[in-house]
């Protein structure tokens, strides 16, 4: 029986910035969507305060939940920056433990969410017992977590996906455009929490 | 030094911030307000300043970006690689995978809205796609060879494939199959039953013969099939759900009772027991 | 494992004469295509079948608003708002801004000396994502859904309303993704020499456009998210409010702002590209000031940013903002014009015989009497803000739009279809579509003065203003002629035995006239020479001619 060998070619050189420019734009384009979310938010609960009334209910959110959700998420963006670095110096194990860090930190903040969100015992629609402005209120409430965690959900996938390429042994120092793309769709949403934390959850 | 495209999108986040001043300003602002984001004083109009505000801060970051990369002008990127001229953009092949997300994303916008059955549906479409692509993805840039490339990406997909693809095909038939027949009377259904197996073998044979014609014909088959998965969940939309008579224990018949009222009949529930 | 450099794998492209064209395939062929000039054709194709169905929407609103006594065509106000809603947002999203992300996806990639667009896959789904969210938007308007309802929203009709929203998203969501794609395709994969002040008009003013709706449509997606959440998980909010507000719908008020000023002139950015690309050719000199049309463009781009001005949120119609960027508009479009102007002059032999050139000329022309119009729309003495001068507007910023979509697509035809489309047809569609347009415009800012409204249907406040929508519905239905001519026009131009195109019919002075007509996959059969200026091809045949001498 012979064996038959074939021999392959190394993979065509890419342009390195091509995914990051991508993810760049796709980044903005995020941002903006959200933010046009937390702007409505602003609109509205400013309308509301200006008539006496109140927007949450006093004592109905905790500060301390979403301050460990954004700890976290601190956490995650020195991790996936660990990431782009250790690929760049082409220290893949260094790199397989920093993204795998980054998502267990995903996967808690997801908890953490699930966590505030039956804390507060809002529902979507809103109790009668809240007054047409605590309604509204409770409703953005969901509509902007949910939207955060909709985000989230599409950076891990981007993070998982380029975690399975990175094990695949396909990004090297000259090609880690895929871990820094996913690096900035990450630190977008990260920056989503930053203001979600300040707007909705420390300014209230 | 400032690149054409740092200039670009860092003067329209200037100029947009800028008009964010002038637009608190105009709209009520005071004090320092619209300059410090309402830190001190009021910003005008919340929702123009915050939208102009953001759109300056958004564009301003790309601008940086583009600058941080020279504009990933050609120089840049093959200075970055080390190689005298920038390499070209690689030419991948194409797949049925963005039509199948495509189909994915319509599931979900339409299951939103009618059944949530529909939205998991499409959300598993979704993910396959996001797998197959990544695997692609993953393949176009395994070696220099696209066939090797070719051969790999099968050599680990092909065995999910081939079986998800086939248990899908069964058990879409199936829950079609099941739906008609439960709508057709007792000989109808023998006879429905005999044609659609003979339907099935004869396409399956088509198919096996002709590989060169099932390409299209597979191609035109599946896009009618999502063209009349999702019609038929705009159908749903526009009709609304299905009422089902729910029968509570110890209660046999409807329980109405007609009312003549002055312009209308009305039919008003009164909790007692009666058949009409 | 070293690493090493093959040349670009390209297919040796064949003499344009002869060349037999590769746009053709099987249904497979379509579906599952990476090739950016298929993708494109399909993104062409499908908005200009869809401007016929719009324009015909258009010409039957125009009857039943010019006869609003007898003439009941839609059954009812409310059936009459939900066309026009339809008809707007159809016109932005569904014709204008893809017709021009077909153009690009086509002809950006061979602009900039690349092999391909950034991301095919994902540009393949996109337009397949748009269609798809057409599909949906249109047939949920047409079961009884819509923006809103001006007669309230009954629970039947709350489901295809929500289908409405989320479709609506859909085709953003995707017109998003294929702006992204064409916006990498630009920052980052130009070739050798290329930078970003040497790239062509057109590619110049699609980064504009695409990056302007990357940053301003999904603050209409959250606009669709809210009033969608609101309406269909019990409405504890205003958003999704049932109940018609001030004349419209509160649904409609959210989005409204995606079709008025200054957002809707962000549709035509690509207008200056087109027009800044033609012109020089025609005169066959480069464009007397290449780097001033950059910044024009830029302007253009940051004055038709919109999102900030909602109706629904805050009356700002009379903020010195809005009135400063509705009358500031008219600098760039007044020098991109004089620049055009300028080149031409600077040229010999022109004989305007061109469909192109008369098209992009036409298209600025047009443009110009839109921003006008929007100048006086928001000067406030003359109260035209809730007139119908806010169609005429909007109604001359598409057809403009749409006048240099068919510039485009008569230029770069041989890139496209790899043949010429017609010429005698090409100049009937655009006188038709020029005169078409600016009836169909002009009317309805001649009405706003007369205190005609937006959109009610509302019997003539005068004997002049129904004489005016009489016009009016024959502007509409000679544009309705234009977009049945232009569908003619593609499809002569996609048969077989159409006239050759030949690689370089114009002359041009970019990079995709070095190649052959129809182009081979990757574009080039060999990489292009380093590039020099915004003109390479005039580069070369100076350096051909001082060899010569």
């Amino acid at each position: 029986m012979s064996q038959q060998s074939t021999v392959l070619t190394a993979p065509r050189l890419v342009r390195p910035r091509t995914v990051v420019v991508g993810s760049m734009f796709a980044s903005a384009a995020a941002a903006m969507m959200f933010m046009g979310l937390i702007i409505i938010y602003l609109v509205e609960r400013a309308g509301v305060r200006e008539t006496g009334e109140e927007w949450f209910p006093s004592g109905s959110i905790e500060m301390g939940p979403p301050g460990f959700v954004f700890a976290t998420l601190i956490l995650s963006v020195f991790t996936i920056q660990w990431a782009l670095q250790a690929i760049k110096a082409d220290d893949r194990i260094n790199a397989f433990v920093a993204l795998a860090l980054t998502l267990v930190f995903a996967a808690a903040v997801f908890n953490q969410l699930w966590f505030i969100i039956g804390d507060t015992g809002f529902t979507l629609a809103g109790s009668d017992a809240a007054g047409p402005s605590g309604q509204e209120a409770q409703f953005f409430f969901f509509v902007i977590n949910g939207a955060f965690a909709v985000f989230l959900i599409l950076a891990v996938a981007f993070v998982l996906l380029t975690f399975m390429r990175a094990l695949a042994g396909q990004y090297s120092p000259l090609h880690s455009g895929g871990i820094a793309a996913a690096a900035l769709f990450w630190n977008t949403v990260v920056a989503m929490w930053a203001i979600t934390w300040f707007v909705v959850y420390i300014t209230k | 030094m400032f690149t054409t495209g740092f200039k670009f999108f860092y003067g329209l986040g200037s100029a947009l911030m800028a008009a964010a001043v002038v637009y608190g300003y105009t709209t009520g602002g005071d004090g320092l307000g619209p300059l410090v984001m309402g830190w001190e004083g009021g910003v005008g109009d919340h929702l123009g300043y915050g939208v102009l505000l953001t759109l300056g801060f958004v564009a301003m970051g790309i601008g940086l970006i583009m600058v941080a990369f020279r504009d990933a002008d050609p120089a840049a990127q093959s200075h970055y690689l080390g190689v005298e001229s920038v390499p070209s953009a690689p030419l991948v092949t194409g797949n049925f995978w963005p039509v199948v997300g495509a189909f994915g994303v319509g599931g979900m916008v339409i299951g939103l809205v009618i059944n949530t059955a529909v939205f998991i549906t499409g959300l598993i479409l979704c993910s396959a796609v996001a797998i197959e692509w990544m695997t692609t993805a993953w393949a176009d840039r395994a070696t220099g060879d696209p066939d090797a490339n070719r051969e790999l990406r099968n050599r680990v997909m092909a065995p999910i494939e081939v079986p998800a693809l086939g248990a899908t095909m069964v058990a879409l038939v199936v829950l079609a199959m099941s739906r008609i027949l439960l709508a057709s009377s007792k000989n109808g259904a023998v006879v429905v039953a005999g044609v659609a197996a003979v339907l099935i073998l004869g396409i399956a044979v088509l198919y096996a013969t002709r590989p060169q014609l099932g390409r299209n014909v597979v191609a035109g088959l599946a896009l009618a099939l999502g063209v009349a998965i999702l019609a038929g969940g705009i159908v749903a939309a526009a009709i609304g759900e299905r009422s089902f008579e729910e029968h509570e224990p110890g209660h046999e018949g409807a329980i109405v009772e007609i009312v003549e009222g002055s312009t209308s009949v009305e039919i008003a529930y009164t909790g007692v027991e009666a058949s009409l | 494992m070293t690493m090493t450099e093959s040349p670009p794998a390209t297919a040796t492209g064949t003499d344009g004469d002869t060349a037999v064209p590769r746009i053709a395939g099987g249904l497979h062929t379509w579906l599952t295509t990476s090739d950016h000039k298929k993708i494109g054709l399909l993104w062409v194709a499908v908005s200009v079948l869809l401007f016929a169905a719009v324009t015909v929407v258009g010409a039957v609103l125009g009857f039943e608003r010019a006869d609003a006594d007898s003439v009941d065509i839609f059954g009812g106000v409310n059936s009459y708002f939900q066309m026009w809603t339809l008809y707007r947002v159809a016109f932005a999203v569904l014709v204008v801004a893809p017709l021009f992300i077909g153009i690009a996806t086509v002809v950006v990639p061979m602009q900039i000396g690349s092999t391909n667009i950034a991301f095919p896959r994902a540009a393949l789904g996109a337009f397949w994502t748009w269609l798809i969210g057409a599909g949906i938007t249109i047939s949920a308007v047409l079961i009884g859904g819509g923006w809103g309802a001006l007669d309230g929203v009954t629970s039947d009709e709350a489901d295809a309303i929500s289908l409405t929203l989320l479709g609506t998203g859909m085709v953003i969501f995707s017109l998003l993704v294929a702006s992204v794609c064409i916006a990498t395709t630009i920052v980052s994969m130009r070739t050798s020499g290329m930078n970003l002040s040497r790239v062509p008009l057109f590619t110049w003013s699609m980064l504009v456009a695409t990056s302007v709706w990357l940053i301003t449509l999904p603050i209409a997606a959250s606009n669709l998210v809210l009033a969608y959440v609101d309406l269909h998980h019990g409405g504890p909010s205003t958003f999704g409010n049932p109940e018609p507000v001030a004349g419209a719908t509160a649904i409609w008020q959210q989005v409204d702002w995606v079709v008025s000023q200054p957002q809707v002139y962000a549709f035509a950015i690509p207008l200056l590209g087109i027009l800044g690309s033609i012109v020089p050719v025609a005169a066959g000199t480069r464009h007397v000031s290449h780097s001033a049309m950059i910044g024009l463009i830029g302007l253009f781009g940051f004055l038709s940013v919109g999102g900030w001005s909602q109706p629904a949120f805050h009356d700002g119609t009379e903020d010195f903002l809005f009135i400063a960027f509705g009358l500031v508009i008219l600098l760039p479009v007044l020098g991109s014009l004089a620049g055009a102007a300028s080149t031409l002059a600077e040229g010999e032999g022109i004989g305007f015989k061109d469909t192109h050139l008369l098209a992009s000329l036409g298209a600025g022309v047009v443009l110009l009497a839109a921003v006008v119009s929007g100048a006086l729309r928001v000067v406030e003495p003359f109260h035209l803000i809730a007139r119908s001068t806010t169609t005429g507007v909007f109604n001359l910023v598409m057809v403009s739009a749409v006048i240099a979509g068919v510039a485009g697509l008569w230029f770069w035809a041989p890139k496209i279809t790899g043949h010429q489309l017609a010429g005698g047809l090409g100049k009937l569609v655009v006188l038709d579509l020029v005169l078409g347009g600016l009836l169909l415009g002009l009317t309805d800012l001649v009405s706003g003065f007369l205190e005609t409204p937006d959109f009610l249907l509302a019997p003539p406040v005068s004997s002049t203003a129904d004489a005016l929508n009489l016009v009016s519905v024959v502007g509409a239905v000679m544009v309705a002629l234009g977009a049945l001519g232009l569908v003619a026009g593609l499809l002569g131009g996609l048969r077989s035995d159409a006239a050759s195109a030949g690689d370089d019919p114009w002359d041009g002075h970019t990079l995709e006239w070095a190649t052959t007509s129809p182009p081979p996959e990757g574009n080039f059969s060999e990489p292009p020479a380093k590039v020099v200026s915004e003109a390479p091809l005039l580069d070369q045949s100076g350096s051909n001619e001082s060899e010569i001498a």
